[in-house]
């Protein structure tokens, strides 16, 4: 009768039979992961989803959205892992990718219900003073804006100024060369002054 | 430059320094994580695990199957390859010394002294078809 080995915590990953997961700490543990370990699950948790729900947020503006995009971001690490192709893309870099395309995918579909005049203020109780509510509708407004953007455009300005990567960092997520993600962000900012200038009084922006 | 063109330029300006402001913003703007979001996802990412005895290890320690150990195992494994082991044994002594008996009964089955040739009609006695006139 054949014997069925079970390979422990220690030695799950066949090393010799896999590539190195490099120098990328949340590759060894996504190595850890798909082998069973069952505290890489927690492990990776802990490192990676409170960085998806940040980048989230800061384009999305709303919690609720942002914890569900950062749990579908997860949800596709997860299953990514058993074939993950060691030694090529960070998980990190991977992970800023996914969540920027579906921010970008959220927020053009809620450009299409509603219209950039009509983005509220976010529903939650806000405190009272004047400058919460209008720092809450200046975000409101550059989230919408972010919105009416081409989708290529909005993600570098969200890598760039939102999560505040550099230039060769950004080209690693969206696979461009710095020159393009310069002019990406470029355009994508100007853009952004041209859709918030005639709103510059309501966001509390006056001319001196 | 026009006087007109040089105003546009710098509302733009201004306008792009309050657009990076509220980048800055935006860039601080992200609160902390629920403790409930963060045990949902390493729950899923549990539930997600791949298991470790199922997938790799039995592939990476099954020994190869050779051909007399295939054999033995198509046709019922080791018990039954001793009983044919057996009967393969009790032919070649029966081969070597027959008993009296076994000598006897071939006699009487063909009806003569073995070697005294045998004539055995395979289609009958019958013309079953009726071929000859």
């Amino acid at each position: 009768m054949l014997r069925l080995e079970t390979y422990s915590m220690d030695n799950a990953a066949p090393a010799h039979m896999r590539p190195e997961p490099l120098d990328d700490p949340d590759a060894a543990l996504l190595d850890a992961y798909a082998s069973g370990q069952k505290e890489a699950a927690q492990a990776l948790t802990e490192r990676l989803a409170p960085r998806c729900f940040s980048q989230a947020f800061r384009m999305m503006q709303n919690q609720a959205e942002a914890e569900e995009i950062a749990q579908e971001a997860m949800l596709r690490l997860w299953r990514a892992a058993p074939g993950w192709r060691y030694g090529e893309a960070k998980v990190s870099t991977w992970l800023y990718r996914v969540v920027a395309n579906l921010c970008t995918d959220r927020l053009r579909k809620r450009r299409r219900t509603e219209p950039l005049s009509e983005v509220a203020e976010p529903a939650d109780p806000a405190p009272s003073a004047a400058a919460g509510l209008q720092e809450k509708a200046r975000m409101s407004a550059l989230t919408g804006a972010l919105a009416q953007l081409p989708t290529r455009q909005a993600e570098a300005v969200a890598l760039r100024h939102l999560e505040g990567l550099s230039n060769p960092q950004i080209g690693q997520v969206m696979e461009l060369s710095v020159e393009a993600v310069e002019s990406l962000t470029a355009r994508g900012k100007r853009a952004l002054a041209k859709l918030l200038a005639p709103r510059r009084a309501e966001l509390g922006w006056n001319d001196d | 430059m026009t006087e007109e063109r040089k105003k546009f330029t710098l509302a733009q300006e201004a306008v792009m320094a309050e657009v990076e402001a509220a980048l800055t913003q935006a860039q601080r703007s992200a609160p902390q994580v629920s403790p409930d979001f963060m045990a949902r996802i390493a729950a899923q990412g549990a539930a997600m695990q791949p298991q470790a005895v199922a997938a790799r290890p039995v592939e990476a320690v099954t020994p190869p199957v050779g051909f007399w150990a295939a054999l033995a195992a198509a046709i019922g494994g080791w018990p039954t390859m001793s009983g044919l082991a057996l009967a393969t044994i009790a032919g070649v002594w029966i081969g070597a010394a027959p008993p009296d008996s076994l000598t006897n009964l071939a006699s009487s089955v063909l009806g003569a002294e073995l070697g005294s040739g045998v004539t055995i009609n395979l289609l009958g006695d019958n013309d079953l078809f009726e071929l000859e006139g």
